[in-house]
């Protein structure tokens, strides 16, 4: 009877420890915006072990500036980002010891930039709540108690904090990471192109270090943990600061200091010599003031890529998860159409791909295309005769470089027809009502135009969707041919 | 977070360890781990101990104070025990008449007396100084003041020790009972000591008689599967009550009279009523904590609350509330003072003038039922509110013991048929409305406050308030709202249902295993998941400005 009860009371702990684990996973708020670090940390215990070998940690910069599927499939490295967000380096300490209990890491790349701040609990709780718990977490835990006043049992039970989500559970609680489309090995990449700054801005080399920084406390007892922890198990630490307009030469030489005296090397890419030699461009190669887009992560990473080769002795690998670099590589497309400000960066990635293309007028094209631009349009099979469209309605249907259909008249154009895979469309013209023209239907999507100009919608045959939609227009701010991306396609909801 | 007001008037001192802290969870397994590891003959110095501990997680600086009380009582205890001992023996062993007897034994108690006289002065005194003294400083600054002289007087010297007023009535008890020789007096000070400081009910209470748990912490304290199962069960239940239901509504009633000028009648009339099933939620719950944990242990404590709002009239209702409160004020200050001389000498002076029966009554009771209630009042909080509070009830009592009577003719007079369901329900809710009226004298935190929401409600009525999404702009969301009320239905479906007699705990019992684990997960999840702790999430902050 004892042994029963015993029995009985054992079964229901282990029961009831069953369902808590499950209630807390569905609980724990699922940060899948922006940075997306519920991805980048489920994403680091579900890589297969003894699979990494490069570590990527530290902020944002780090996230869209360092592409660790690029690095797999152009170089062989493999490669795991876990940066996020703001990343305390106590995360980054962290994390480092988290990914390699798994792995046998030989290289960490560590972005220095939160070396200086004072950070709010909730930078902590961004990477810490998300993973497991661990006697790692549990030390990262008592580092943050010296510094501040928290309660620890919330870290080591999260539910205590967020179960006042419950009025807020969804879907996305249950199905997270079958819903992951954007975040690949922990990096990200994004298509918008900013173009607030110059080269010249990003440089340090001639400012005046005359402000005096200093590496917050607690900062320092995480690096001199993380920099210990490396010389124990032999790994190398380098530190990687990319282009950043707030990144100032004082915190620059600070850094320098701190790496110099423990023997670590420091690539920072703020200073012209580096920068120059990525081939960085303020014009393209941004998303906003402080991140790389997908063309400045790939030159970022070719870079990083090519000093780890030359410096490194890494075991080449292969494609391990061949649906993810597929998924990786349609986006990377995208991601190229969709950074695309210039006609003949389209012209050339269209070419280079399997697409047809909706081309329709929202405003008179022969106010503002130029003659290249027209030599630009009609080298991927356009027929557009500058000319004969003053003041009129255009539409065009390209298959590859087949033009298969054209129509340009004074009053409003309604075109419906089907793709070449049988599904249907329709794309308005109607330069009168500009950007309150109807909006266009492409195989079930609805596409509204904001601009008035040239309206082009790609449509990608081998994967079916539509992978890209802008307009190219007259820019009066820049004073340029611009091509225009609607925000909402660009954002990372 | 997580305190049970009311019950908590001096614990603005106290800071790790209440009932919804996670701590005192863990050390309560960690009682019973060592508790049930150790020999049965040695389990209660475990719980001596353990009580100790938790005084001194909450502060060693408290120490003082529980020693001084417990040893005080402790000493006198003995001293008198001592006094009728010897004088019993005197008696027994000499020869004497009826006269000499008597005058042995009232010499015996003449000198327990001056013991008593002496503990009480010391330890009233004590609880005294550290209630009142906030609440005195500011009068006593003016009324110098008012004399030309500038005094400085404050209360920040004083501690506020953990628990004191129950550790404090808890030994007082026992004092008067064994100077009353209802008791016999304790020989072991660690035994006395545990009975005093026991730690389950040091927070919450109940106030318990050194004949009653005195007794069941020096029964043998053996496991006992099923009492130790319920035990769990009534703790998370407890938790339900406290965590789900009574800080939920204490966040949605605070906001409605911190926010009052937004607040139109209709909304403080929900505030009313919400504040009635608050106030009995939270402190129930915690009453339930307490005993889930010492049942635990084997060791029963007393029923502090017998479905209050059933009860049909207001003297029945303090028999069902706060129970050993109201047992310790009848006990050692109401029957004292109404068995007086003065009060015989009052029902003299009635019976010879040949008063009405009613006045007669009301003459007999006025005294002692102020008197209790006043220091009834003073025991929950100090200040003008619960003074108020305390002659309300006395008022209500009185008028209740004086035109009871007449009221019963009345009623028959105008045939009103008083033994039908429909007038017991009348009765309930009239009987909850007077307490509600109670809690508003308090609730607000100040006259002006109880004033003007009063006011309000039959000025500014406003029933579209209930329905135009205002009852959620006062810390409580729609979700969070119809959450409270479901809880609450859940909650008196219960009530109803051990009022008919049904015990859930034994019903739930009898179910097949997977049904039983089914519901006792659900119910330890509706804790987790719905209560009201811990840090709460807040998205903003973990959005990244990226842009």
């Amino acid at each position: 009877m004892k042994s029963k009860r015993l029995f009985k009371a054992i079964a229901f702990a282990c029961v009831f420890v069953l369902v808590f684990n499950v209630v807390d996973k569905v609980m724990k708020a699922k940060l899948t915006s922006d940075t997306s670090a519920t991805y980048v940390i489920s994403g680091m215990y579900d890589t297969k072990k003894n699979s990494i070998d490069v570590c990527i940690v530290g902020t944002s910069q780090q996230v869209y500036g360092l592409s660790a599927m690029r690095m797999l499939d152009k170089y062989g490295i493999s490669a795991y980002s876990c940066a996020t967000g703001d990343q305390p380096v106590l995360a980054s300490m962290f994390l480092i010891k988290e990914l390699d209990k798994r792995h046998d890491i030989k290289v960490v790349f560590f972005d220095p930039g939160m070396m200086f701040s004072e950070i709010e609990e909730a930078k902590y709780r961004t990477v810490l709540d998300q993973s497991k718990l661990s006697k790692n977490k549990m030390d990262a835990v008592n580092i943050m108690r010296k510094y501040r006043k928290l309660n620890r049992w919330t870290y080591v039970l999260p539910i205590m904090k967020y179960h006042t989500r419950w009025g807020d559970i969804n879907e996305k609680d249950f199905r997270y990471k079958e819903m992951n489309d954007k975040v690949f090995r922990g990096s990200i990449m994004h298509g918008a192109v900013t173009r607030v700054h110059t080269d010249e801005d990003f440089q340090i080399d001639n400012d005046d270090p005359d402000e005096k920084v200093t590496i917050n406390k607690e900062a320092l007892e995480c690096l001199d943990e993380m920099v210990r922890y490396c010389n124990e198990n032999n790994i190398t630490l380098i530190f990687t600061k990319s282009p950043k307009p707030s990144w100032t030469k004082a915190m620059s030489l600070e850094c320098q200091r701190y790496a110099y005296e423990n023997n670590i090397t420091f690539l920072d890419f703020n200073y012209k010599k580096l920068y120059d030699a990525v081939g960085f461009d303020a014009a393209h190669d941004f998303m906003n003031a402080d991140h790389l887009n997908v063309r400045g992560c790939d030159k970022y990473t070719d870079y990083i890529s090519n000093y780890i080769l030359k410096n490194y002795d890494l075991d080449k690998r292969e494609v391990d998860d061949k649906e993810m670099m597929d998924t990786y590589l349609n986006q990377h497309v995208q991601k190229y159409f969709q950074s695309s400000i210039d006609i003949d960066q389209f012209t050339q990635m269209y070419q280079d791909g399997d697409y047809e293309m909706l081309v329709s007028s929202s405003g008179d094209i022969s106010s503002f295309l130029d003659e290249n631009s027209i030599n630009e349009l009609n080298s991927i099979g356009l027929n557009i005769n500058i000319d004969k469209l003053k003041g009129m309605n255009y539409v065009a249907h390209l298959d590859g470089n087949e033009l298969v259909y054209e129509e340009s008249s004074d009053s409003a154009i309604k075109y419906s027809d089907k793709l070449s895979n049988g599904k249907s469309f329709t794309i308005y013209s109607d330069i009168k009502e500009a950007v309150d023209t109807d909006p266009a239907q492409v195989a079930g999507e609805t596409i509204k135009y904001k601009k008035k100009g040239m309206n082009v919608i790609i449509y990608d045959k081998q994967n079916k969707s539509v992978i890209d939609y802008f307009t190219i227009w007259y820019d009066s701010e820049l004073k340029r041919i611009d091509i225009y991306h609607d925000p909402d396609l660009l954002s990372l909801k | 977070m997580g305190q049970c007001r009311q019950t908590l008037p001096l614990t603005w001192e106290i800071k790790d360890m209440t009932f919804v802290e996670l701590n005192f969870l863990i050390f309560i397994a960690a009682t019973i781990l060592v508790f049930y590891i150790c020999p049965v003959k040695f389990r209660w110095l475990v719980l001596l101990a353990s009580s100790i501990a938790f005084y001194g997680i909450a502060g060693i600086k408290f120490f003082p104070f529980i020693f001084v009380t417990s040893f005080s009582v402790f000493l006198a205890g003995r001293g008198m025990g001592h006094i009728y001992e010897k004088t019993e023996n005197t008696i027994a062993e000499g020869e004497f008449d009826r006269k000499e007897k008597k005058a042995l034994k009232d010499a015996a108690k003449k000198k327990c007396k001056k013991i008593l006289v002496l503990l009480l002065i010391l330890n009233v005194g004590i609880l005294a100084v550290i209630k009142f003294t906030k609440f005195a400083v500011g009068p006593l600054n003016s009324i110098f003041g008012k004399f030309g002289v500038e005094t400085h007087f404050n209360a920040a010297w004083i501690i506020v020790p953990l628990g004191i007023s129950y550790y404090t009535f808890s030994s007082l008890s026992y004092l008067l009972d064994v100077y009353w020789k209802r008791v016999s007096y304790e020989k072991n000070y660690a035994r006395f000591l545990l009975y005093a400081i026991y730690f389950p009910h040091i927070l919450q209470g109940p106030i318990e008689r050194y004949g009653r748990l005195g007794q069941r912490l020096k029964q043998e304290l053996r496991f006992d599967y099923d009492r130790f199962c319920k035990g769990m069960q009534l703790i998370v239940w407890g938790f339900f009550k406290k965590l789900v239901i009574a800080d939920r509504l204490d966040i949605f009633i605070s906001g409605v009279y911190s926010d009052y000028k937004h607040a139109s009648g209709a909304i403080f009339l929900v505030a009313f009523f919400l504040d009635i099933v608050y106030i009995y939620a939270d402190f129930s719950g915690c009453m339930d904590i307490a005993r889930g944990v010492s049942q635990m242990f084997g060791v029963e404590l007393d029923l502090n609350f017998d479905h209050p709002f059933s009860a049909k009239s207001v003297t029945e209702f303090w028999r069902k509330w706060h129970m050993s409160l109201g047992g310790w004020f009848k006990d050692y200050v109401y029957y004292p003072i109404s068995t007086s001389d003065l009060v015989k000498n009052i029902g003299k002076f009635c019976k010879k003038k040949e008063l009405p029966d009613f006045l007669a009554r009301s003459l007999v009771t006025v005294i002692p039922v102020t008197v209790t209630w006043v220091l009834t009042g003073l025991w929950h909080g100090t200040g003008k509110t619960y003074l108020a509070w305390g002659i309300y009830y006395a008022f209500m009592i009185f008028m209740s013991v004086t035109f009871g009577d007449s009221m019963k003719a009345l009623g028959n007079k105008l045939k009103i048929k008083t033994d039908t369901w429909s007038f017991g329900v009348f009765q309930m809710v009239r009987t909850t409305c007077i307490f509600g009226i109670g809690r508003l004298l308090t609730r607000p935190g100040e006259l002006w406050l109880t004033k003007y929401a009063v006011i309000k409600t039959f000025t500014n009525f406003k029933p579209w308030t209930l329905f135009d999404d205002t009852l959620y702009q006062f810390g409580l969301d729609d979700k969070g709202f119809r959450l409270a009320i479901v809880a609450v239905l859940v909650f008196g479906l219960i009530s109803i249902l051990q009022l008919r007699g049904v015990s859930i705990r034994d019903s739930i019992g009898r179910q097949n295993i997977v049904f039983r684990w089914a519901f006792y997960l659900l119910a330890i999840f509706a804790v987790i998941i719905f209560g009201i702790y811990g840090p709460a999430y807040d998205a903003a902050s973990f959005v990244y400005m990226a842009y």
